[in-house]
This record gives C-alpha cells, sequence and structure tokens, in this order.
C-alpha cells in the first residue's frame, strides 16, 4: 500500500456544510413537528363489526354482499351521524314528549347537574379568572370545547368588547348583564355529541376504537382486553344482569377506573366532560346493537324493510331508557365490618364451599380463581395424553360473551374490577356479572346469606385480618361443616341440603 | 461561510438540547399562573434542600457544558481552515489528564457531602420510623390508588378507605405512607412537593412529606398533580393522581364521608 498523497480539501468541505445543515433540518424539523401534534383528528366512517361482515359475506354473495354492507352502513349513518359529527336521529314518538337525546344533559338529575356546574368552576379556572378580571381578549380557547369556543367568540366576545354591562336580553329580565351571562356560560357548559367524540378520540380510540369495538391500536397490548361496547353489555354495573347499564354506572367506571385493569381513573376532568363521554359511549353501544340488528334481519330476510331500521333502533333505546328501572336498589343497612361475626364468616364459607353458592367450582376451594368448572373440554376435539398415559380432552377455560377467557376473580389479589365497597360484591353476587360465567345467586339464598359470602370473601383478601378468619374456620371445624350459623344475621334455612341441591345455570 | 456554519453547528448543539428540554412549552405557551420556568414553587419542609442540591448541580452541568461544546465549537472552527500540511496528533499528557481526573472527582465530592444530610433527612427510617402510618399508596398500571386505615386507625383491615386517584392529606402532620407497585416499576412523584420515589413490585417502601403550612397560604389553590416519574407501558403518559391539602377538620370530614360511602347501599354510588 502506498500512502495517499491527495488533497482532502474539497470533500472535507462539502461534508461538514451537508451534515451540519442535514442536522440543522432535522433538529428543527422534529421542534416543529412537537409543536403540531394533533391526536385522531381525521373524521372517518364507522365501520361494521367483523362478526357482522362475516354474517353478510356469507348469507350473500359477493356482488350483492358489498351493496347490501353499504345499505346496513347507510341506515346507521342516517341514525347515528358520522364519527366527526355524531347524533341520534330523533324519533317522532319523541317529539310530544320532548325528549332529545342529542341533548343529553336534559336527563341529568339537579344533582348531577350541580356537579357539573362545580366541577366546570375548576375546568374554566383560567378563563373564569380572566372573565372576572374583565380581560376578556385574553380568555385561551379550552381544549374539547369547540361548541363552546365558537359561541364564545362570535357571540360574547365581540358584545363583552363593545359593553360588558349591557344586557344580555334587555326585553327579558331572566337574564343578567354580559358579563354575567358570560360566566354562566362557562360555569354551566356541558359538551355536546361532537366534543365527546372529539375527546373519545383523544382518550379513548387508542383502546377501544374508532366504533367502540375494543380494537383500537392498543388494544392488543392490554390483559384483560378493553370493553367492547357493541354487544351493550357492560360488566360493573347496578343494574339487573344482562340489562343496559344506567348513566351512573357508566360514570362511576370512568371515573374510578377498572381497578388493575388498563382501564385508568379519569377523574382528572370534569364531570361535564365525563358525562359527556358517557353519552358518546352510549351513542357507540346503541348503535353497535342496532347494527347487529339490523345484520341479523337481513341474513333472516334477505332484504331490509325501510321501517325496520326505525322499529330496531326505538327497540335498543328502549332497552336504554328503561335502564333506571333496572336499578338494583338495597334497601337494608349495609353491615358494617364490625358487625360481621366469626359466625358470619363461618357461615359464608359454609356457603361458599357449599353446592348451592357454588362459588368454589370456578373461584377455587382457597379462592384462587382456579376451579374445575373454570374448564370445559376444547371444542375442537383436541385431546392429550394424562400421566398414565390415558387420552384425555383438552381442557381450554370457558369464554365469556366477548370471546376471551373467562378469569374468575383471585380473591387473594385483593382488587375487584368493578370496585371493593361490600354493596359492589354484593350486587356481582346478587346479581352475576353480564357478560360473563358468573352467575347470579340462587333464590334460595337469601340477602343475610350472600353478605356472609361478600364478607367471607372480603375477610380472604391479601393483607386483610388472618385472624378473622382461622376463627371462622374453627368455628366451621367445630360445627363439623353442618353446624346452623347463630349469629344475629343467620337465615341459613338451606344449610342442611347443600349436598342435594343442585344450581342451574 | 467557514463561521457561518460553524455557528450553525453551535447553534445545533445549544438548540438542540434546548429543545429537547421542551423549549416551547414555555416559549410558545402562555405562562399558566403561579408556575416558573422550570419547578413550581415548592411548599414541603424539604423543598428548599431539593432545589438548592437542583441548582448547584445544574449550574455545575451548565458551567461544563457551555466549556466543553465551547471549546468543540472553537476546534471545529479553529482547524477547519483548508490547509495542504499533513496533521500531526499529539499523545499522553500526565498533568492535563491528572486535571481531567481530579476536577470531576472533586466535584463528585462536592455533591456527595452537599447531599448528605437531605438524603438522610428524607430517606432514612430515622426521620419518620416513629410516625404512624398515614396509608398506602398502590402505583398499577395507570393509576395511582390511596388507601386509608379508617376509623380502626389498622391497615389491611375491612374498614380501609380507598380512593382512586386523589389523594387527601390534612397540612398539620407529618405523612409517611407506604409505596408499593402491583405490577411493574413506576415512580411516584408530587413536583409541588418535591418527592420522588420508585415504587418496586414486592417492596413496601416508606415515603414522608409535611406541608409547609405558611407558604401553602401564599399558594391560590390546594391540589396540585402527581405523575408517574418512570415509563411503566404504553399508558405512563395517563398516570396521573391529584393532592389536595386540606385543614385537619375538613379531612376528618372526608374520611367520614368516604366511609359513609363505603357502608352505604350505594344509592350515590
Amino acid at each position: 500500500m502506498s500512502p495517499t498523497t491527495h488533497s482532502p480539501t474539497p470533500r472535507w468541505r462539502g461534508s461538514v456544510s451537508t451534515v451540519t445543515l442535514a442536522m440543522l433540518g432535522l433538529g428543527s424539523g422534529s421542534a416543529i413537528l412537537g409543536c403540531s401534534y394533533e391526536p385522531h383528528s381525521m373524521p372517518r366512517e364507522y365501520q361494521l363489526a367483523d362478526l357482522n361482515e362475516v354474517a353478510l359475506a356469507e348469507a350473500f354473495a359477493p356482488s350483492r354482499a358489498a351493496a347490501v354492507g353499504a345499505q346496513v352502513r347507510g341506515s346507521l349513518e342516517m341514525l347515528f351521524g358520522t364519527p366527526a359529527n355524531p347524533r341520534f336521529l330523533e324519533l317522532e314518538e319523541w317529539w310530544d314528549e320532548e325528549i332529545d337525546p342529542n341533548d343529553a344533559s336534559l336527563e341529568l338529575s339537579d344533582e348531577a347537574f350541580d356537579e357539573v356546574k362545580s366541577d366546570n368552576l375548576r375546568r374554566f379556572r383560567r378563563q373564569l379568572y380572566l372573565l372576572d378580571a374583565r380581560r376578556y381578549a385574553e380568555v385561551p380557547e379550552p381544549l374539547y370545547a369547540d361548541d363552546l369556543w365558537a359561541t364564545w367568540q362570535d357571540e360574547y366576545l365581540p358584545a363583552l368588547l363593545d359593553s360588558p354591562d349591557a344586557p344580555y336580553d334587555p326585553d327579558d329580565d331572566e337574564y343578567g348583564t354580559w358579563h354575567e351571562e358570560a360566566k354562566y356560560l362557562f360555569e354551566s357548559w356541558y359538551p355536546t355529541l361532537r366534543e365527546s367524540a372529539e375527546m373519545y378520540r383523544a382518550q379513548c380510540l387508542h383502546c377501544h376504537g374508532n366504533d367502540g369495538g375494543g380494537d383500537g391500536p392498543t388494544a392488543d397490548y392490554v390483559s384483560p382486553r378493553p370493553r367492547d361496547y357493541r354487544l351493550g353489555i357492560f360488566k360493573w354495573v347496578a343494574v339487573d344482569r344482562n340489562f343496559r347499564p344506567r348513566r351512573e354506572d357508566l360514570y362511576k367506571v370512568l371515573h374510578d377506573g377498572a381497578y388493575f385493569t388498563a382501564m385508568p381513573s379519569f377523574a382528572r376532568f370534569s364531570s361535564g366532560e365525563l358525562n359527556g363521554l358517557v353519552d358518546y359511549v352510549r351513542l357507540l353501544a346503541i348503535r353497535g346493537e342496532t347494527e347487529s340488528l339490523l345484520v341479523g334481519e337481513l341474513v333472516e330476510e334477505e332484504y331490509l324493510r325501510a321501517e325496520s331500521v326505525l322499529e330496531n333502533y326505538s327497540l335498543v333505546w328502549d332497552k336504554w331508557e328503561g335502564a333506571d328501572e333496572k336499578y338494583v336498589s338495597y334497601a337494608g343497612q349495609v353491615p358494617t365490618p364490625d358487625s360481621v361475626t366469626p359466625n358470619m364468616l363461618a357461615h359464608g364459607r359454609e356457603l361458599f364451599l357449599g353446592t348451592v353458592a357454588n362459588c368454589y367450582t370456578c373461584h377455587g376451594t382457597d379462592g384462587r380463581g382456579n376451579g374445575e368448572s373454570l374448564f370445559e373440554p376444547d371444542p375442537d376435539g383436541l385431546t392429550e395424553l394424562n400421566d398414565e398415559g390415558e387420552e384425555v380432552p383438552v381442557l381450554i377455560k370457558r369464554k365469556d360473551e366477548w370471546g376471551d377467557d373467562s378469569e374468575p376473580r383471585n380473591f387473594h389479589m385483593g382488587v375487584f374490577h368493578g370496585g371493593g365497597r361490600p354493596i359492589d360484591l354484593f350486587r356481582r353476587v346478587k346479581y352475576g356479572i353480564s357478560g360473563t360465567i358468573m352467575p347470579a345467586a340462587d333464590s334460595s339464598l337469601t340477602d343475610a346469606d350472600l353478605w356472609s359470602l361478600v364478607y367471607y370473601v372480603l375477610s380472604i383478601v391479601e393483607g386483610q385480618d388472618v385472624n378473622r378468619i382461622l376463627e371462622a374456620r374453627a368455628v366451621a371445624d367445630a360445627g363439623d361443616g353442618h353446624g346452623h350459623s347463630h349469629d344475629e344475621s343467620g337465615h341459613d334455612d338451606s344449610g342442611d341440603n347443600h349436598e342435594t341441591q343442585e344450581e342451574g345455570h | 461561510m467557514r463561521i457561518l456554519v460553524t455557528l450553525l453547528f453551535a447553534a445545533l448543539l445549544f438548540l438542540g438540547v434546548w429543545t429537547f428540554a421542551d423549549a416551547e412549552t414555555f416559549l410558545l405557551a402562555p405562562m399558566p399562573e403561579g408556575y416558573t420556568w422550570w419547578w413550581p414553587k415548592e411548599i414541603s419542609t424539604y423543598g428548599q434542600d431539593i432545589d438548592f442540591l437542583f441548582e448547584l448541580i445544574s449550574w455545575m452541568v451548565l458551567v461544563f457544558f457551555v466549556l466543553t461544546e465551547g471549546m468543540l465549537v472553537w476546534f471545529v472552527y479553529k482547524y477547519s481552515k483548508p490547509t495542504d500540511e499533513k496533521g500531526s496528533g499529539s499523545h499522553g499528557n500526565h498533568k492535563l489528564e491528572l486535571l481531567w481526573t481530579a476536577i470531576p472527582a472533586g466535584l463528585l465530592l462536592i455533591i456527595a457531602f452537599a447531599q448528605m444530610s437531605t438524603f438522610a433527612n428524607i430517606k432514612f427510617a430515622g426521620s419518620f420510623e416513629n410516625e404512624p402510618v398515614f396509608g398506602e399508596i398502590w402505583g398499577s398500571q395507570f393509576d395511582w390508588r390511596f388507601k386509608y386505615p379508617g376509623h380502626d386507625g389498622r391497615l389491611g383491615t375491612a374498614d380501609d378507605v380507598e380512593s382512586p386517584f386523589e389523594l387527601v392529606v390534612p397540612d398539620d402532620q407529618k405523612i409517611v405512607m407506604n409505596l408499593r407497585s402491583r405490577d411493574v416499576l413506576h415512580s411516584f412523584f408530587i413536583p409541588k412537593l418535591r418527592l420522588k420515589q420508585d415504587a418496586v413490585p414486592g417492596m413496601t417502601i416508606p415515603i414522608w412529606f409535611q406541608v409547609d403550612q405558611e407558604q401553602l397560604a401564599e399558594e391560590s389553590k390546594n391540589e396540585f398533580d402527581i405523575i408517574c416519574a418512570e415509563l411503566c407501558g404504553w399508558g405512563h403518559y395517563k398516570m396521573s393522581g391529584r393532592i389536595r391539602i386540606v385543614s385537619r377538620a375538613e379531612f376528618d370530614a372526608w374520611i367520614d364521608e368516604m366511609t359513609t360511602k363505603k357502608f352505604d347501599n350505594g344509592e350515590i354510588n
């Protein structure tokens, strides 16, 4: 190799400036991009659920399936609008009753409205502060409040800059000055469906998907899977099994989160915003249910009658409007821990391991969520060899309505997705959990029995007082497993029949 | 051209750091009230100690950042002149090496001694072991939950009160809480109180803070952010909470309300 003697000058100078400029461009480019990122603001169409697409494809010839699919999508768009502009179609029979599902705030109780109002004071703190200081021009634009902002800019701001103390409406004494009405505008703000949809896209879409199908981009990375709203079934509710949730039920999940799932608490938003999200979740759920009904009718009848679209729509609405009537209240006094006796826990344990309540079959005898009934033979008939060399069917976990593996609660974890208050557990035990293999309690069990069960379950929870459960076991063992409980709440009429009864579910 | 390219290079170095330090948030956005350009004003009894250390280290870093990057830029400029001469290298200089070993070692020693009392005060058990445990903080993907002992004063019993998202504390006592995680590493961070501690699955880590009542009185609000400061999964950015600092009477009323809520029949939800 001979030493090179070339002059490096031209290439050297060129490369420095090119590299530097390129890096500079990259740096400033990323800085600019970083400032103007907007998540998912593109309006898109609602899509049909995969299951429904398949049903249509199987029922119709390929040439017709596309047209039929478009018909369903068109009908649904007529009923529910688009993601960019969602709305409910108003039915004629609602007109007389003055029901407007698009103005959901009308459904709010007075207390809920007061809560919205007081939370908005916090949400719009900066805006209200500047209003008070009469610095109207500086009021900054709030997030997810497009309609509010448009009203503010078009109507209020010009009037305020002109004459803030002029009456809002000279012909009507009910209104105050523009200044006062502007404060009321922010304090009582309630998002429209369109604004809530915008917020849904920023906060919820990445898991729950554009159509509420639980199929957003991050859905694959969370366990348990995000809820698919389109069946209309929600687990953490205070209504009877298999009925639609109330607004308050959805609100509670949004506010508290579903503990130890990827659903966090959204308490950092105002109650107005959360109620708006509830409205939009309801829209997606009602839309999904209507879609399934329309597709079902198409597959069965081979065509879709114009009037059946509206029929199905009001059918689904009825279920949701009737939700309040299905509310499960408990009129009595919820037992506090002080009133729980070892006898009561012993009775709960007896029921837990008995064949009437049948808890142990899924939750396991020690409450670890691994009971035998959780499993069923593989539907495809797969077999395996057991330890003795015999051919036995492969056991898989039973599925829930969404097609996911059932996961009975492991009480030792000490967490309950739907809330850990005694009344929450009472509702789960008494009415089961919609969409899952958790059944409603046998009708022979009294409320006192159920409270014993609830407190027995709470006593297994990790970190709970170990002595209590040891005491309870001692009492149960002393009675040889057949003893009636004699505490103040014991109504154990079914105690001796445990072995002979089979629960049907 | 040579000076221009060198200046652009320098701008890249300095602006680059600034960009990644999120300069646009305080350049472009209006500053919310009660915020400074870096930290919010502290209201914790040990907040000043943390701020002193933070500023000490920041100034050290700033001085040496400007010095070293300045030298780099200067050399880029100085030796960018086109020349036909063959380059010559230099190798080995004990005095220089001693110098650039001794100076950082000295600086590290300064930091080590400066932080000792502060670290001991915040992290060592001696400063809180005689206090009763006020409650538990549970981190899980992706929220914070706070558990209070309830009326019996003991954690892990059925009358414990749980609060998602919101940590409510009285302003008149030293708050000692056990920090735990249900799944992965999290970091419990209250910027306003200068409190930050990793939550490690399987470990119970005690943390403490005490609100400085005088400084709190100067604030326009009593609610402050809680965040997760350790990348804990895709939903890390959602993992937030709120601390509300109230008077003793308000706190007692709140605990009563939460207890009533826990054992009522759920009409209110």
